[in-house]
């Protein structure tokens, strides 16, 4: 029982933090159409700063992940204006032939740049507690907190803010927003580095419970796509949704069985779910 | 005085040349009712009034800036208000957001709409995917008039919809004509829309072709221009 219970609430942990990935590129999907397959790297980048950040200038951690965010949205923000803009409303294979490039040439830096040397990130806290046996430590505690905080308060801004409105305005139809005052193009940067922060945050609390190399983006971004494809391209809930059940496969598979089993049975959910729903579980059919 | 002129505009889509002069003029709290016969370049005049299919040639003046050649979004907040064919909602945004997410300061606001439009305002919690064709279209109104707009554009704003609701349309487009705004109404049921017009244009094979006041549009020339 108490296993089954630890495998409960580690899979919640992970699924979250998938959630928090996956719920960034279905943000820069919604709102862009676009493939942004280099969105792990954003999240290994988002990683990678609060490492040098703690463990190499002994700055404080949640400072750190907050310089994090805003160092990866400036990143996100730039790579939205300079490189994804003027593909904006062509073929979705620009776009992915753009990141595929860029997921190579920030692997490739990142490899010179970090070392190929696993690294880890020190904890924010430590300790645990247990509940019903299962033991839960105040890191995992913490992460799922603030990863909660942080889908909450995005689903917040998305539904009572201006601009969360405008985004979701944009991402259903940007030619009739437009119309109503609404600058898309400033809504597309806005969206692109808000959906890599929330990467470069899940970084950092998986670069906390795990290790981290610059290699780590590429399985990221196969999960979040596995994800957002399982919840519906372009839906939030979906992607939390998503995340879970990816996290839970992830969790109770991984430990009973084998890793190998549990990514086989994650594509054997995601075959099933595009069977009966073709769109995703959230989904909506976009042309 | 003229609040928007549109001097002999010509606009393309891609290689097709749809306007090939296209002259109107709207004034200060006047409604002009802008004619034709399907495919005549009503849509593509108001498209290039609003930047979708901006003019290759000639001028569009408003509150005596030029906007040829502006962005959509910089002609929304310059004071011109679109209520686009086929309304154009957003399905997923419920009635109070679709109309929250782009208002901007004036004396248009949520409470002013909703008198305009009561049972808007019985729905504002609900997916505008969800209601009527009627309520979408008293909602692409408010949407527009909540960008306090100092023209508003009506392109077929009563077209598909059952007779008790295109009178609810036509009520509200008198009441905001009596409140000072002007408009510009692309519309084919004469019968509500001569007596709330102030003048007349009409569009034939992407040009103008007449203007002048409803009382002037005779039945010959109505059967000349408008006649299928």
């Amino acid at each position: 029982m108490s296993d089954l219970l630890q495998m409960g609430l580690t899979g919640i942990n992970l699924g979250l933090m998938y959630g928090l990935i996956a719920i960034g590129l279905t943000l820069i999907f919604g709102v862009m159409r676009i493939i942004q397959y280099a969105h792990g790297e954003m999240f290994m980048l988002g990683a990678f700063v609060l490492y040098y950040w703690t463990a190499e200038f002994g700055l404080p951690y949640w400072p750190g992940v907050a310089v994090s965010a805003i160092i990866i949205f400036g990143l996100g923000a730039l790579l939205q204006v300079t490189l994804f803009r003027p593909l904006q409303g062509k073929n979705i294979l620009y776009s992915l032939a753009v990141s595929l490039g860029l997921v190579l040439i920030i692997s490739g830096s990142g490899q010179l740049i970090f070392g190929t040397i696993t690294k880890g990130i020190p904890s924010a806290v430590t300790g645990g507690v247990l509940i019903g046996g299962a033991y839960l430590s105040y890191e995992r505690i913490v992460i799922s907190s603030v990863s909660i905080a942080l889908i909450v308060g995005l689903w917040a801004f998305l539904r009572l803010s201006v601009t969360g409105l405008a985004i979701r305005a944009v991402a259903e139809d940007p030619d009739t927003a437009a119309l109503q005052g609404i600058q898309t193009k400033r809504i597309h940067w806005i969206a692109f580095g808000l959906g890599s922060a929330l990467a470069a945050i899940a970084g950092c609390m998986m670069g906390s419970l795990l290790s981290i190399v610059p290699t780590m983006g590429f399985l990221a971004t196969i999960k979040a796509f596995m994800i957002v494809i399982m919840g519906g391209l372009g839906s939030v809930i979906g992607a939390l949704v998503g995340g879970l059940i990816l996290g839970m496969i992830d969790s109770v598979v991984t430990t009973t069985i084998s890793g190998d089993i549990a990514l086989i049975l994650s594509f054997v959910v995601i075959f099933l779910i595009l069977v009966f729903r073709p769109a995703g579980l959230f989904g909506q059919n976009w042309e | 005085m003229s609040l928007l002129t549109v001097s002999g505009i010509e606009s393309w889509y891609g290689a097709s040349q749809a306007l090939f002069g296209v002259d109107l003029t709207v004034g200060e709290g006047e409604v002009v009712a802008l004619m034709g016969r399907n495919g005549m370049g009503k849509t593509t005049t108001i498209r290039s009034i609003c930047g979708l299919t901006p003019a290759r040639k000639g001028r569009i003046v408003f509150s005596g800036s030029d906007i040829t050649h502006q962005k959509s979004f910089r002609i929304a907040r310059a004071g011109i208000g679109l209520v686009p064919e086929g309304r154009r909602c957003f399905a997923n945004l419920d009635v109070s957001e679709n109309l929250v997410a782009t208002a901007r300061p004036g004396q248009w606001t949520l409470d002013a709409v909703i008198e305009l439009f009561p049972r808007l305002g019985e729905r504002l919690s609900q997916s505008a995917a969800t209601l009527s064709g009627g309520e979408q279209q008293m909602l692409a109104i408010g949407r527009a008039l909540m960008t306090n707009p100092r023209l508003l554009i009506l392109d077929e704003a009563t077209e598909g919809l059952a007779p008790v609701v295109r009178d609810d349309i036509w009520r509200a487009v008198r009441s905001l004509k009596q409140s000072g705004l002007s408009i510009l109404v692309v519309d084919k049921t004469l019968s509500e829309l001569m007596p709330v017009a102030d003048s007349c244009v009409v569009l034939e094979k992407g040009s103008t072709a007449w203007t002048g006041s409803p009382a002037d549009l005779t039945a010959e020339l109505q059967d000349r221009y408008l006649g299928v």
